[in-house]
């Protein structure tokens, strides 16, 4: 769901929203067909649930979430606000994958933090992208020659850091190298 | 012991198997395994089942604890699992420690690969 700087949601202007009712239609028909009420009443809620919470919205709303990003230990970001922002793309496993690698080189800025500067919105998406999935570069690499991987950034990651990540990523996610948590 | 949707377990190490799921006894927790066998290409010791990660115990996951939590117990995870492998043990990378049995490792590489395992164990094991 879009949720806009006034924090109202925009679910009505989704690409998917207009087909909602079409949806519900087919659905019912095939429910019915089926014999079992329940089963429609579920099933409304998981199509009407697809079509409102999409890969998009959550990725937009990734912008406009408030909360500060502070390094406990070396490596580790962890982020103050609204977690469930970033935990939401979890369930959507590999999609989430391709979308939020897609988008970790945006240089607009986020509404969240990191050392009272705001972070660009491609760092949203990695922290997001961090919640889906991880790559074991050790495993591909000799760490003594080679001790780092482009693709892990700081939350205080530039706009030419999060390009790196992005080409990256994109080569470990076309070859699929990555594990879903 | 519960695994990830796409987590080959019958492929893992017999011993890293055997020493995995005592240590799961052992501490009475349920380890969530991300990855054991999977083949990934290069090196990886996961190819042939050498490698599991764990990203969850009893169901929390390790980003998910504090910063301190996470490295403690992540360690106390890899410490049981490495010390019934009887010197088979290679990689041991967690939220806490990160280091290798059959190299040294710079203090660079270690600090990043343990930064890099903020959010999970894995432990490998050499060839039989």
């Amino acid at each position: 769901m879009r949720v806009g700087v006034d924090g109202r949601t925009e679910a009505a202007r989704l690409p998917g929203a207009s087909l909602t009712p079409v949806l519900y239609v087919v659905l019912c028909a095939l429910a019915c067909r089926g014999g079992g009420a329940e089963s429609a009443q579920s099933g409304q809620v998981a199509v009407a649930d697809r079509a409102n919470v999409t890969l998009d919205s959550l990725i937009d709303r990734l912008r406009y979430v408030e909360g500060t990003f502070v390094n406990p230990v070396a490596g580790r970001w962890d982020f103050t606000g609204d977690r469930s922002a970033l935990v939401a793309f979890e369930r959507f496993g590999d999609t989430a994958v391709a979308r939020l690698v897609d988008c970790l080189d945006r240089p607009e800025f986020a509404a969240a933090t990191v050392r009272a500067r705001r972070v660009h919105m491609g760092y949203m998406c990695y922290a997001a992208l961090a919640r889906v999935a991880y790559y074991e570069w050790h495993q591909h690499q000799d760490v003594e020659k080679t001790p780092s991987w482009a693709g892990e950034v700081p939350a205080t990651a530039s706009a030419d850091e999060l390009r790196r990540a992005k080409a990256a990523w994109l080569i470990v996610a076309n070859k699929r190298l990555y594990f879903l948590h | 012991m519960s695994a990830g949707h796409e987590t080959d377990l019958a492929g893992v190490d017999r011993d890293l198997w055997s020493a995995t799921v005592r240590a799961s006894m052992e501490m009475r927790s349920d380890f969530g395994i991300s990855s054991g066998k999977s083949n990934r290409g290069g090196t990886s010791a996961h190819n042939d089942g050498r490698a599991i990660d764990i990203n969850r115990v009893d169901g929390t996951r390790f980003d998910d604890m504090d910063a301190s939590a996470a490295a403690s117990l992540g360690n106390r995870v890899a410490a049981e699992i490495v010390n019934r492998l009887g010197g088979r043990g290679m990689e041991v990378f967690t939220p806490g420690m990160a280091f290798r049995l059959d190299m040294h490792l710079s203090k660079t590489s270690s600090l990043n690969l343990q930064g890099s395992h903020y959010n999970h164990v894995h432990v490998s094991v050499r060839q039989p």
